[in-house]
């Protein structure tokens, strides 16, 4: 319970005697452990997503080919015979590029019609546009727009080609003749970037260390916790889960928890030496933090450990990396921290924040209830409508606006038929008719259209038109980017909607088998078929999470308290997404898991130090203050150290490290408001103290506790 | 006078008529023009039943396309250097080629002179593709002229209008991997 106080005095000489021991095994074992164990640092969340995919399991069962879609938009200027010319060599050198399957562009299209007097001849034509010059192609273009497009802007100063490959491509490899933008960001991190992103946490850690606390034992220290507590959670990450892959972009939750739970034990142990010496401060720092770091460690346990029974390797990765991140990094606290520091002593232990807290504590005490109960208000009916989302309408959660996209898809056939074209041109229809940002199908029906046309010829469905216009499809060869043997290929051409919303019409369309065969899409769908899984698993961690709270500080009162502190900042950061339609990834799913993790630390290391306080009799106002500069003044301290690492991230070229120090920064922010101006007021709003100030004084504390708080 | 009024007067009803002829006709044309057939495979298969050993075969496959040509037709020259060098379908289709020809292309003896060589594709593909010359003889033999009187006979019922004119049975059904 918060108001013991254990005796580790005897622990505390065995660690000094045994430093040099302690810090040499460590320093072994993390590096034995690398000898046997290295990790594969991935930029890329796409194959985990892969191995979520329900889709993709079912694409994979039909031994159907996914391939990778990339948008790659051209701004060529003026269009004349040269640009042309260097289209058609640009189109012949994807073409050729290794892993790419076909490429659709202007020129790769084809023009179809009859020559002379169509009513003389069945004889179809098919010529590719890039054979055209170019005012002819521009005028051919300018009459038929509509079929192409989507391949040139309408003032032929920008061509878009769609690259379809069976590996991400590297359009950096590939000589392109033109200015030009592509969809699929350089998912591939180099050595730079991860050098980076190291940098980062070791610069702003020496940087904010040594202006707060005047020394580099506190940043080397913190590092070395760092180190050895990443090294360790990503071992057993891989023992537990037989994955060696790690993304990058987890690392940093090993990062943020190490560093926090780090700086609780340190600064107690830096500010401890105002008026102690070394030896007392480490047992001080020790006895202090021994039961609420312990309890942090519990509670991710309890709270993120059902998780891992859940079927996803990104809910086992994220929910043990915190879980072990926070195990590992309490071991070290407790073992290595006092090991190292015992070297050292203290020369300036005062800490300039200290004055904030009393600021605080004093702002805080004449909170207004009203607005409390308002803003808690308004974050459960922000949280209702989300988790209403959650449940019934999980597609518009998390929009994924593009302004132009293809989805392509699979449908099994055993014959080409009349019924067969009926059914693509009901899907067809209704997959326009119901999804206004559906711009065009490219289907065996659309070509087969475009030749019958061509042919004179008007009903499609009459056999011997759609026998004919297939015939004239294979005589060109062109069948083979629409069809094959069994199976058909669909692709759809999207403009300024909501993927998300297409993928799940596609998904609950009955009328025939539909399976998606770009990589894309099927993440997509896994990233709706998880929603509600990653959801139920947050809200489950959260409820766990406030039930132990509860039972820690033995008060009902805790387990709201401690809920809505832990989901407060995800339910701000949930509507941030909603309202800028930031999709879901796996960087805001770590950012998440981040601000979990922290948020509980905070709440059991705030309600120690107040419930503690309280206990042995301090006033309200004593009580914040106590926290405040106990518990308040570390998290002050690293969620500055956090925020400047994961804004250094941003300036990365690895989007995945952009992507999560944005969300990193913008959720640590919210967490620290949370933990110094909610968590605070939450806990004056339930303390019950003055109501049983005449059970306390049944008990003696000076007989059986410490009153040093 | 009377007689030249008689004249002009005759001249104009005549003109007259003529133009009112004319415009009836136009759409008459029109529609005819419009309106074919269009027989389905099943009602189009008895009928290339009378002429199925007239036809010159290319292609092994085992789908059958029937295949109406002009050999001095040039829609049909391109079309025949299409099927006659796309080995993919030429191993899928059996092409029986019949030679039909258009009035205002006088390609009669043309046809006469390949169907009697002594191998009639290899001649029709010298033609089409090669745009080879060919020898014409002066004296058709009674085969000839009857193969030719019975495809013009089922080319009009069959209603083929156009050159090439094509025909296509169903595909055969094929298992994955086939």
């Amino acid at each position: 319970m918060y108001y013991h106080t254990p005796k580790v005095d005897s622990y505390v000489t065995s660690v000094q005697k045994y430093r040099l021991v302690i810090i040499l095994a460590y320093l072994l074992i993390t590096i034995g452990t690398l000898f046997f164990y290295q990790p594969k640092f991935v930029s890329s969340d796409t194959s985990f997503w892969l191995n979520e995919s329900q889709e993709m399991k079912r694409t994979q069962a039909q031994a159907y080919d996914a391939n990778y879609i990339g948008q790659l938009e051209l701004k060529i200027g003026e269009f004349n015979d040269a640009t042309k010319t260097e289209l058609n060599t640009f189109q012949h050198t994807l073409e050729t590029s290794q892993g790419v399957n076909h490429v659709d562009s202007l020129c790769g299209a084809y023009r179809i019609y009859t020559d002379g007097d169509e009513a003389d001849s069945s004889l179809v034509k098919a010529t590719p546009l890039g054979v055209m010059d170019a005012k002819e192609l521009e005028k051919f273009v300018k009459v038929y727009g509509q079929e192409y497009d989507e391949f040139v802007n309408d003032d032929f100063t920008e061509v878009s080609y769609f690259i379809y490959s069976d590996r991400p491509i590297d359009i950096g490899s590939i000589d392109v003749p033109f200015a030009y933008t592509y969809s699929e960001p350089n998912a591939k991190a180099d050595l730079s970037d991860y050098l980076l992103s190291v940098l980062a946490v070791i610069f702003s850690i020496m940087l904010f260390f040594r202006l707060v606390f005047h020394n580099y034992i506190s940043a080397i220290a913190g590092l070395f916790v760092i180190a050895i507590t990443m090294v360790g959670t990503f071992t057993f990450v891989y023992l537990f889960t037989g994955d060696n892959h790690v993304h990058i972009a987890m690392t940093l939750i090993v990062v943020s928890i190490a560093l926090i739970d780090y700086l609780y034990f340190y600064y107690r142990w830096h500010v401890s030496q105002y008026k102690a010496d070394v030896t007392r401060a480490t047992l001080k720092t020790i006895n202090r933090n021994i039961h609420p770091a312990f309890w942090t460690s519990l509670l991710t346990l309890i709270g993120l450990g059902p998780l891992l029974i859940v079927d996803s390797i990104i809910i086992q990765q994220l929910s043990l990396s915190v879980i072990l991140a926070s195990a590992f990094a309490y071991l070290l606290n407790l073992t290595l921290l006092p090991a190292l520091v015992s070297y050292f002593t203290v020369e300036h232990p005062k800490v300039e924040f200290a004055r904030f807290c009393y600021i605080f504590a004093n702002k805080e005490m004449h909170y207004n209830k009203k607005f409390l109960w308002l803003f808690l208000a308004a974050s459960t009916i922000v949280m209702v409508i989300g988790a209403y989302q959650l449940f019934f309408a999980q597609e518009k959660m998390f929009a994924n606006n593009v302004s132009k996209d293809v989805i392509s898809i699979s449908v099994p056939y055993s014959e080409v038929d009349e019924k067969l074209l009926l059914n693509i041109e009901t899907f067809e229809n209704r997959l326009k008719k119901e999804n206004s940002g559906v711009k065009d199908v490219s289907s065996l029906l659309t070509i087969m259209e475009l030749f019958n046309k061509a042919n004179a010829q008007e009903d499609i469905y009459s056999e011997q038109n759609y026998m004919q216009a297939l015939f004239f499809l294979e005589l060109y060869g062109l069948e083979k980017n629409i069809m094959n043997e069994d199976t058909l290929f669909i692709r759809v051409t999207i403009e300024d909607t909501d993927k998300n919303g297409v993928i799940h019409w596609l998904q609950h369309y009955d009328a025939m088998p539909i399976y998606f065969t770009d990589i894309d899409s099927i993440i997509g769908t896994a990233k709706l078929d998880k929603l509600m899984t990653l959801g139920v698993s947050l809200g489950t961690a959260l409820v766990i999470i406030g039930l132990i709270m509860g039972w820690i500080f033995r008060s009902r009162e805790m387990i709201f308290v401690g809920f809505f502190v832990n989901a407060i900042p995800i339910i701000w950061f949930g509507l941030f997404l909603n309202l800028f339609n930031v999709p879901l990834s796996l960087e805001v799913l770590i950012a998440m898991t981040i601000t979990v993790g922290l948020a509980s630390d905070a709440t059991v290391h705030f309600g120690f130090k107040y419930y503690r306080s309280r206990f042995y009799g301090r006033t309200e106002k004593h009580a914040l203050e106590v926290m405040f500069f106990y518990a308040g003044v570390p998290v002050i301290i690293g969620a500055i150290v956090l925020m400047a690492v994961f804004a250094l991230l941003t300036l990365t070229d690895v989007p995945s490290l952009q992507l999560i120090g944005a969300y990193g920064a913008i959720l640590m922010l919210l967490s620290l408001l949370t933990d110094l101006l909610i968590l605070p007021v939450l806990l004056l709003a339930i303390d019950k103290f003055n109501l049983n100030q005449t059970k306390k004084k049944k008990i003696d504390p000076r007989k059986t506790f410490n009153l040093d708080v | 006078m009377v007689i030249n009024n008689c004249y002009y007067l005759s001249m104009h009803l005549l003109g007259s008529l003529l133009f009112i002829l004319t415009l009836t006709m136009i759409p008459l044309m029109a529609v005819e023009k419009s309106v074919h057939k269009k027989l389905s495979l099943s009602q189009s298969l008895p009928i290339l039943e009378a002429i199925k050993g007239d036809a010159l075969h290319l292609g092994m496959g085992e789908r059958k396309v029937y295949l109406f040509v002009d050999p001095l037709c040039p829609h049909s020259q391109d079309f025949m250097d299409l099927i006659a060098t796309n080995e993919k379908l030429l191993q899928r289709n059996n092409y029986n080629i019949y030679l039909y020809t258009l009035k205002r292309l006088h390609s009669e003896k043309v046809v006469t002179a390949i169907y009697m060589s002594e191998d009639p594709l290899h001649a029709l593909l010298n033609v089409m593709i090669k745009k080879d010359e060919i020898k014409v003889e002066v004296n058709p033999s009674r085969d000839v002229l009857s193969k030719i009187a019975a495809i013009e006979s089922v080319a009009e019922k069959l209603d083929v209008y156009k050159r090439p004119y094509l025909i296509l049975t169903k595909k055969p059904k094929k298992k994955r991997g086939q």
